[in-house]
């Protein structure tokens, strides 16, 4: 078990095992997010009330959901490389962070953009809203943090704290539709209902949150694998790799 | 079953079209670059290693 461990935690191993999947990943984001993007935006029946605008959805909703999850991987790898100090928890959270950070601002984005023919307003601050911004100044603080100190290890240590204080607000974000009384919707998709959506509406969304999730994978292991290299590119593995390669 | 009777309708979606569109096109953008940066970042990397061993080389 400790081998196995030990095993996971090694970047060079990671980088060998990443390579073989990461050409499948990409491929299947592609495929799923061009069918998502194709129906959505041309097949997908309009929406009764909202008309045509209601197919910003397609993008908002995979978005916000990886703003979110992007968020726990990012902070639970920060408390794996402060609990046991694996190098490798570290470079996920540092590569985590820019990537969710930019989900964040592409759902509050397209929330805004949706709110003018909907709401008849760009922003408003409102429960859900206001803690998806601070969401997003989190992201910022942990990719500020992270480069702030010159010491690698302390600054990983100070954006992992952050990471993990800012956890707090994951729940609210959730549960600010329920909570507070607000203009945003509550939740489309819940786990333990059948979605408030029409099937022909709802099937180009599934389409696309897993399309979302699969592109979100494939880019989190690349920026990995470029940090490992970045990292590791004295030692003698990486040497040898680029090497051996250029020989062949 | 297509929504739309022609491309110029697809493309105003009921007046909605600029709000769509815009959501879209920064949308995807946006996630170009977040793609694009690991690559670069890469380029650079690669570049670097092989300087090192030029050097080592002919130390």
């Amino acid at each position: 078990m400790w081998q196995w461990f030990h095993k996971l935690g090694s970047p060079r191993w990671f980088y060998q095992t990443s390579g073989k999947w990461l050409p499948w990943l990409s491929f299947l984001a592609l495929v799923f997010i061009s069918l998502g993007l194709v129906w959505g935006l041309g097949f997908a029946p309009q929406d009764a009330k909202q008309g045509n605008s209601f197919r910003i959805i397609y993008i908002h909703v995979p978005s916000s959901f990886l703003a979110l999850v992007g968020y726990y991987i990012m902070a639970i790898a920060g408390a794996i490389s402060i609990i046991w100090k694996i190098k490798l928890a570290d470079m996920v959270m540092v590569s985590a962070a820019p990537i969710g950070a930019s989900f964040t601002f592409i759902a509050l984005l397209t929330g805004a953009i949706w709110g003018k023919p909907t709401w008849g307003t760009y922003w408003i601050w409102d429960a859900r809203i206001t803690s998806m911004l601070i969401l997003l100044f989190l992201y910022f603080g942990v990719i500020v943090l992270q480069k702030a100190y010159s010491r690698q290890g302390l600054a990983s240590r100070a954006a992992a704290y952050l990471a993990l204080v800012g956890t707090v607000n994951i729940p609210i974000i959730y549960k600010s539709v329920d909570w507070w009384y607000t203009l945003h919707q509550p939740a489309t998709i819940k786990f333990t209902e059948a979605p408030s959506m029409h099937p022909d509406m709802f099937q180009p969304l599934l389409l696309m949150i897993v399309g979302f999730y699969l592109f979100y994978a494939a880019v989190l292991i690349f920026k990995i694998r470029v940090e490992i290299l970045h990292r590791e590119r004295r030692t003698s593995w990486v040497q040898d790799y680029f090497f051996s390669k250029k020989n062949k | 079953m297509f929504q739309f009777e022609s491309f110029s309708d697809f493309l105003y979606m009921a007046g909605h079209g600029q709000y769509v569109w815009a959501s879209y096109f920064i949308s995807l953008s946006i996630m170009t670059l977040v793609l694009a940066e690991p690559f670069f970042r890469r380029k650079n990397i690669v570049k670097e290693i092989n300087k090192q061993r030029h050097y080592d080389s002919i130390k």
